[in-house]
């Protein structure tokens, strides 16, 4: 018997939790060490590489692997969405302390803007793949 | 929700793997299935129903 030409949901999900977690650490980095164009760079290309991937392979995904992905969207993504609006509100009620220190290096409007809207999608790349693994976790 | 799953399964001496290539989902999938952590939807059903030529409520249970 040839073995199922469908994808492991599991593997896929613990793939792109590391994915993203590497390039999520690398940007951190990046931005610690005061280099704002080559940190959005690569939130730029993770962002892309973790997309694309994801659609070119959902399409292997069985029944299972679908309910996992449709999970991990909703509560993932929607809950670190919403985690990271209301961590905001606070951190902005609060004076929006240490920000000085947070951004280092030289940083333009655009880049700001850019950064703001990449770390809102990169949020929802974790909680999405948090979700997704936990899912596989609680069904093993 | 219950099943018999691994019995039939078990009867006719195939892997987790043999079944999932048969039914064309991740061995993952079966696993899942097997140990009642996921319900197959109503399509899915149908194809275990008709691939052990058995009626879906003699595999499955509430």
């Amino acid at each position: 018997m040839t073995a199922s030409k469908r994808l492991d949901g599991r593997t896929y999900m613990i793939g792109f939790a590391v994915m993203a977690l590497v390039g999520v650490s690398v940007i951190k980095g990046l931005l610690f060490f005061g280099q704002p164009a080559a940190a959005l760079a690569v939130m730029a290309t993770v962002l892309a590489v973790a997309l694309s991937t994801t659609f070119a392979l959902r399409g292997r995904l069985d029944e299972t692997g679908r309910a996992a992905e449709q999970f991990a969207w909703y509560w993932g993504g929607g809950g670190a969405l919403a985690l990271t609006l209301a961590a905001l509100g606070l951190y902005m009620a609060a004076g929006a302390p240490w920000l000085a220190l947070a951004l280092r290096g030289s940083w333009s409007p655009v880049e700001l803007i850019a950064l703001g809207a990449f770390g809102m999608a990169a949020a929802q790349v974790m909680g999405f793949a948090l979700a997704g693994v936990l899912w596989w976790q609680a069904r093993r | 929700m219950k099943n018999r799953l691994k019995v039939l399964r078990a009867e006719r001496d195939w892997s987790q793997a043999d079944l999932a290539a048969r039914l064309d989902v991740s061995r993952q999938s079966v696993n899942a299935i097997e140990t009642g952590k996921y319900d197959p939807s109503l399509p899915l059903a149908f194809r275990i129903s008709a691939l052990f030529g058995m009626p879906i409520e003699a595999i499955f249970e509430a």
